[in-house]
């Protein structure tokens, strides 16, 4: 297994309900192929650097996989004839670049854990006041 | 003494290597465009005073920004 950075570039012009579903049928080919999907970022709608397939703009989405290399050649013979896909890339993870990621997601889960629990206090003080005033 | 430089101050150190930087990253454009010209041509190793090994990775990481459009190859 390794891990694998892809940016996918969909046509900007696609609704936010195709956008969501060639999304899902990207994740659903990787997950059937034997690999997990890590991330799925929406970077969004954003000015392309140079014109793609006559597109002066695209939709970014990037994915990071834990995968053989198998599910890759799977997903990169997909996105050649997948009409939603204007460009992508795929770029295996080296060592250090799988340290930063590892880390990285540790600090997310870390921040998420913080804000619920941030949330339950909130509640509580809230509650008390509530109680206080009664 | 050199020429005075127009635009760039050269530098004397690797800014990777002093920084100890792990990777450079090609999703960072902010960091990219600061070894490239207005007209977005990667600055030489002697402008910017980056190691061989360093410009490498740099190089490559500029290819790839551009590969996915967030990059140009030539700005207009
Ligand atoms: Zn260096």
């Amino acid at each position: 297994m390794n891990i694998y950075e892809n940016f996918v570039i969909l046509n900007a012009s696609l609704s936010d309900e195709e956008i969501t579903a060639a999304v899902t049928r990207i994740k659903d080919l990787v997950v059937n192929a034997g690999g997990e999907v890590i991330r799925a970022d929406h970077w969004g709608r954003r000015k392309l650097s140079y014109e793609i397939k006559k597109q002066a703009k695209g939709f970014y989405v990037l994915f990071v996989y834990k995968a053989p290399a198998a599910t890759i050649k799977k997903l990169e013979e997909l996105y050649k004839v997948f009409d939603p896909v204007i460009k992508f890339m795929v770029i295996k993870l080296g060592p250090k670049q799988i340290k930063h990621l590892e880390k990285a997601l540790a600090a997310e889960a870390e921040q998420k854990a913080a804000a619920a629990e941030k949330a339950v206090a909130e509640k509580a003080v809230t509650e008390q006041a509530v109680k206080s005033e009664a | 003494m050199g020429m005075p430089q127009k635009r760039f101050q050269r530098r004397k150190f690797c800014r990777f290597c002093s920084e100890k930087t792990e990777f450079i990253d090609y999703k960072d454009i902010k960091l990219l465009r600061g070894f490239l010209t207005e007209r977005g041509k990667i600055l030489s190793r002697r402008m910017t005073g980056t190691c061989a090994k360093h410009q490498r990775d740099l190089n490559e990481s500029i290819m790839r920004a551009r590969n996915i459009a967030i990059l140009s190859f030539v700005e207009k």
